[in-house]
């Protein structure tokens, strides 16, 4: 028999465990592709003593295994990733300034998600075969269809260069002795600089919305066929008959268990969009995690890329174990099993 | 009593507002395809690194604007020993860095140092011919060589000169022994120069913010602009967009042709261009069959459409050799190819693999994600079709572009690439491109590897007297072009800026550019209006 905080440990541990190997797969893997990341990085004018002499000073002419024993020591000890042949520094700081900045983003993608996916679902649902429930419906397969870009340049255009309501992309810079966390718009609530924190938010207002919009769609048609499911069972018939107030029915009755594939699904876009966020960060000139992963990848750093390989394991990691978490508090039945 | 008092309060409101109009900062605002590698000119050797180093950095020589030859700048005067190997440089006196320092002798010889030991960016000019170093006294100082190379003034304009003791005072950990890291943590996204312009903020990936240095040493114009803002934008439709809405001034001068067209088509949107001293080369594998054949490749020559070519990158120079028309050393009696179909079959004819041809498909590679070179390369597979030969397009990421080039085997038969000289001579581009020691890098599919190629380029640049070495320059140029014909030359390189001609002006925007690209970003020289 097992607790609930046991459960969660082991799955902590699982995830570790997973994550190790990942990350020994994507470092040798790496090591593999042909090409010299250092002279790639240097130049075809550099003296091959120069690039031996960086080679040697990144580990790369050590064995597989050594290097990855030295680049593990480092990430356990000191959090250190290594350097980046890309941006020339440490890789932790590129993960410090760059990550985020995404993960603002991504959270508040995800509350425009979670707020309006839901709630056009539940319209949706229950005013099935409505002009309602048609038109979320056609909204909802629009914006499943329509890459995130597309909405990109439309809200620029219309917002931001015609209306002239939000910026055109980039993002504030923060005073150095307010920036605490790296994301922009809560380090500046938190230091109480409300006219920067309302700036962020504006420069942050538009991707967000660009992102999210499929995911919303998705969301909302995945919600509303959940709670179709849900409005057929026998005991919402039961509940209407003996007189429970419909809006008991549906808060209570209906939403619960109704949310419980919506949520499976909420998380794994949650996970995703953090790497789903190049395009949008590169038209919105926005200084983000997903851009630089997709450059670390062209560039083929091997440094960067296992770190951002890693990064987003340990995102749909606990993206996993936060659904599992909430599945469990939403069903009883899931509760009981994991006791057993 | 009430009038009089409103009368002080609104000429208080008055004064305020003319002392906020006269002392407003100005700000010009620009976009560069990418932020710089770092700001440590020792490492670096982008264009956009070097866009931002000109205006950090001071240099022993400057190149004037006509024609890139060398003027004094930091060095008022130098003389050079009878062998070439000696150089003496006085420096002129009282020039500060940022942080009011006085810029020395052992300032210069520390950068040079500093670049030799790191070996990094454009150190391979010095690297195997500064034998050493001297400081005579406070403001002068002496290169010794190991042997005369001819171009090495011109040289100079790459060997930004470094605060010391500001480096000195930020070493890390690193490969240098005593000296750590040499700085490059540091000047990664801080400056130690003397320029007129300082960092005073980068963001990598993101936008680098210069300040105007107002005790530059040869003063900057109250006119220049105070703050300078380069933002990385990768984007056309965002280009557009935010010059459209006046939030940019200057685009970076590589946008593709529709993007340019639509910028130019707003008010007040002017376009500055500017030569590089860069050419587009079809750049043919001479190892690899059927382009090993000297007629097949005439034959591709002749077949070339270089108006056709020409007309995707307008305004460009058509180029009938290696070396741009308006960099030293550059032969002006080439004939070169022309578009002649009857000739290309003549040649064609004369070649091992003509009756061969479908065996013999060739392969043309380009970098990935620019429209313009992929018509490029769309217009010489259509133009090799008229003869019959048979191409296959491949579009190639950065990196396997670069891995694809590191054996004969391995190059595709032809690549579509810009090449550059770094350095405004003949020689620069021409090593790069030919010589022996430079194959495996992407600047050359040629596979050249010639002796005599390789002992005139060698000769060349021992040769210190400029007439003798451009006649060396010429005789190499006729020898690639007339006998080997190892590469298509299509046009020369012209950037063209968008930029708001109601906000500023700059030579290059007046018809006045200067000869090296990047020195064309020398805020100094813009007015803001």
């Amino acid at each position: 028999m097992q607790s609930m905080p046991v459960f969660i440990l082991k799955r902590l541990l699982y995830g570790v465990l997973v994550l190790l190997v990942l990350s020994f797969v994507i470092f040798s893997f790496i090591r593999l592709i042909p090409g010299d990341p250092v002279r790639m990085s240097l130049g075809p004018t550099v003296a091959d003593e120069v690039v031996e002499r960086m080679r040697s000073d990144l580990y790369f002419d050590r064995p597989v295994v050594v290097q990855y024993a030295h680049w593990l020591k480092g990430v356990l000890l000191h959090g250190d990733f290594g350097q980046s042949l890309y941006t020339k520094r440490a890789v932790s700081e590129d993960i410090a300034e760059f990550l985020p900045r995404t993960l603002e983003l991504a959270l508040l993608s995800a509350i425009l998600i979670l707020v309006f996916g839901i709630l056009l679902g539940t319209i949706s649902a229950l005013f099935r075969n409505s002009w309602l429930d048609n038109t979320v419906r056609l909204l909802s397969y629009l914006g499943v269809v329509t890459p995130p870009y597309a909405f990109a340049i439309l809200f620029l255009l219309v917002f931001a260069f015609y209306w002239k309501v939000f910026p055109l992309g980039g993002m504030p810079t923060l005073p150095p002795e307010i920036q605490t966390t790296g994301m922009v718009a809560f380090d500046a609530l938190i230091h109480g600089r409300f006219d920067l924190f309302g700036d962020a938010l504006a420069h942050l207002f538009l991707p967000a919305v660009s992102l999210s919009l499929g995911s919303i769609a998705y969301q909302a048609r995945i919600h509303r066929s959940s709670m179709i499911d849900n409005i057929g069972k026998d005991y919402i018939a039961f509940a209407n008959v003996v007189g429970v107030k419909r809006r008991t029915v549906i808060a209570k009755h209906l939403m619960k268990p109704s949310f419980i594939p919506s949520l499976t699904i909420f998380g794994l876009q949650v996970a995703s969009l953090l790497g789903n966020a190049f395009l949008i960060e590169v038209m919105f000139r926005y200084p983000g995690f997903s851009r630089y992963s997709l450059s670390v990848i062209m560039a083929k750093d091997p440094y960067g890329i296992v770190a951002v390989t890693l990064i987003f394991g340990v995102v749909f990691a606990i993206a996993n174990i936060l659904i599992d978490l909430g599945i469990a508090g939403l069903d009883p039945r899931v509760r009981l099993r994991t006791t057993e | 009593m009430k009038r009089l008092a409103k009368t002080m309060a609104f000429s208080l409101v008055l004064l305020m507002a003319f002392g906020a109009v006269v002392t407003a900062a100005t700000t010009l605002r620009t976009t560069i395809t990418a932020t710089p590698e770092s700001l440590d000119p020792a490492v670096t050797s982008g264009e956009n690194d070097w866009k931002v180093a000109v205006n950090l950095y001071d240099y022993l020589v400057y190149p004037a604007f006509a024609d890139a030859s060398p003027e004094a700048s930091v060095a008022e005067s130098w003389e050079v020993s009878a062998d070439s190997l000696t150089w003496t440089f006085h420096l002129n006196q009282g020039i500060t860095f940022h942080d009011g320092t006085e810029l020395t002798a052992e300032d210069v010889k520390f950068s040079m140092d500093r670049m030799i030991a790191i070996g990094e960016g454009y150190a391979y000019f010095f690297s195997n011919r500064v034998a050493e170093t001297t400081v005579v006294d406070d403001y002068t100082v002496v290169f010794q060589l190991s042997e005369p190379f001819g171009p090495f003034l011109v040289t100079l304009y790459r060997l930004a000169i470094v605060n010391k003791d500001l480096v000195m005072a930020n070493l890390a950990d690193g490969m240098y022994g005593e000296y750590g890291d040499y700085g490059k943590g540091f000047l990664l996204t801080n400056d130690a120069g003397s320029g007129p312009y300082s960092a005073e903020e980068f963001r990598i990936r993101n936008y680098v913010k210069l300040a105007k240095y107002n005790d530059y040493w040869q003063g900057v114009s109250a006119v220049a602009p105070d703050v300078v803002i380069a933002n990385e934008v990768l984007d056309a439709a965002t280009t557009k967009m935010m010059m459209g809405s006046g939030e940019i001034d200057l685009a970076h001068g590589r946008q593709e042709l529709t993007t340019l067209n639509a910028l130019t088509a707003m008010n007040d949107v002017d376009v500055a261009f500017f030569p590089e001293m860069s050419l587009n080369f079809f750049m043919i594998n001479t190892k690899k069959a059927p382009t090993d054949d000297i007629h097949f490749r005439r034959a591709m020559a002749y077949a070339t459409d270089y108006a056709a070519m020409m007309a995707i990158y307008p305004d460009s120079p058509r180029a009938l050799g290696p070396v741009p028309s308006h960099v030293f050393g550059y032969a002006a009696d080439l004939a070169g190819y022309e578009y002649n179909l009857e000739l290309a079959k003549q040649e064609l004819a004369l070649s091992p693999y003509a009756g061969q041809l479908k065996q013999y498909p060739i392969d043309v590679s380009y970098i990935q994600g620019n429209g313009d070179t992929a018509k490029l390369c769309l217009q010489f597979a259509a133009n090799m079709a008229q003869i019959g030969i048979q191409v296959n397009l491949v579009e190639a990421p950065w990196v396997l572009f670069c891995n694809q080039e590191e054996s004969i085997e391995t190059s595709p038969h032809v690549t579509n690439l810009f090449a550059n000289a770094s350095y405004p001579e003949a020689g620069a581009i021409l090593e790069l491109k030919y010589a022996s020691w430079t194959v495996g890098g992407w600047n050359q599919n040629e596979w050249l590897e010639s002796d005599t190629f390789d002992a005139l380029i060698s000769e060349a640049l021992v040769t210190v007297d400029s007439e003798a070495r451009a006649g060396l320059y010429a005789e190499m140029q006729h020898y690639l072009v007339d006998d080997l014909c190892p590469s298509i030359y299509t046009f020369v390189s012209v950037l063209k800026a968008a930029y708001r001609g109601d906000v500023f002006t700059w030579p290059a925007g007046n018809g006045s550019p200067h000869a090296i690209a990047e020195f064309n970003f020398n805020y100094r020289f813009f007015e803001m209006l």
